[in-house]
């Protein structure tokens, strides 16, 4: 599959979108953000193990107010996409050492042949890229509307 | 989940990401990333290793060596390692993942993904 066959909008839905993350501390926003895998207790609790550890080889707040945790993990089956946003920010040790606000979390199975986790991470990354400070997405409240706007920065990709 | 199991899949979930880690920095940089020394998870590898029963450590590691990855999905019945279908007594059993299974033709670690 090539990177133009995987589109970012199609894997956002609003179950797995939380844009008023109440958060406040790294460790406790990822746990928000896990708890939309819908995972049992114990299988979250892994899975944010494998999140922290993650951050510690180097933190995925990738700038611009956006950060792209992400991991794989035996845990899911397919590739997950979840959203979150921090109206406030979260301090994410972000290379433009600004807090990050918009949060991409991007779990995927280690069996993934056509390598949809690297070809995803480096669509957001680039969507994040046209992302800048006064756009919609830091105000929108209907997460369809978040889904569309993102289907907007992708078409420019 | 069975607290070895548990082990397991943090244990696996670790190798892989410090494979990844490995293989993939430049890939990861290019993007943006910032990739650090792997030190801390090396060490988190080994303090996760320390905690799984010794002989089931020994069959991970012997099963790392032969096949990569020594746990596997089971997804609709069937061994993500071996392609093999899991007989109807085990893939009926009621709370899989409760005790540790492992794949009766391969051999690998089963952890089972809910249908």
């Amino acid at each position: 599959m090539g990177s133009t066959a995987i589109n970012i909008s199609s894997l956002i839905s609003p179950e797995r979108m939380n844009l008023n993350l109440k958060a406040n501390s790294r460790d406790s926003l990822l746990k928000e953000l896990v708890a939309l895998t819908g995972l049992e207790e114990k299988a979250q609790k892994i899975l944010l193990i494998n999140l922290k550890q993650r951050e510690e080889l180097g933190s995925t707040g990738i700038g611009k107010s956006v950060a792209i945790p992400h991991c794989r993990s035996l845990l899911l089956n397919s590739l997950t996409l979840i959203i979150g946003r921090s109206k406030s920010g979260m301090e994410f040790d972000s290379i433009d050492r600004k807090p990050a606000k918009l949060f991409f979390l991007i779990i995927a199975p280690p069996h993934d042949p056509q390598n949809q986790y690297l070809i995803t991470l480096g669509k957001i990354a680039q969507l994040a890229k046209e992302i800048n400070a006064n756009d919609p997405l830091f105000g929108i409240s209907e997460p369809g509307e978040f889904i569309s706007r993102i289907g907007e920065l992708e078409s420019k990709l | 989940m069975h607290p070895q199991m548990e082990l397991l899949v943090t244990l696996h979930d670790l190798d892989l990401m410090i494979k990844e880690a490995t293989d993939g920095a430049a890939r990861e940089k290019e993007l943006g990333f910032k990739i650090d020394t792997l030190d801390h998870l090396t060490k988190a590898q080994a303090d996760v290793a320390k905690q799984v029963d010794k002989d089931i450590l020994a069959r991970y590691q012997k099963l790392k060596s032969r096949y990569g990855r020594p746990v596997v999905p089971v997804i609709n019945g069937i061994c993500c390692g071996c392609h093999i279908r899991m007989p109807t007594e085990q893939a009926t059993k009621v709370g899989k993942n409760q005790s540790l299974s492992t794949c009766g033709n391969c051999g690998r670690f089963l952890y089972w993904l809910a249908e």
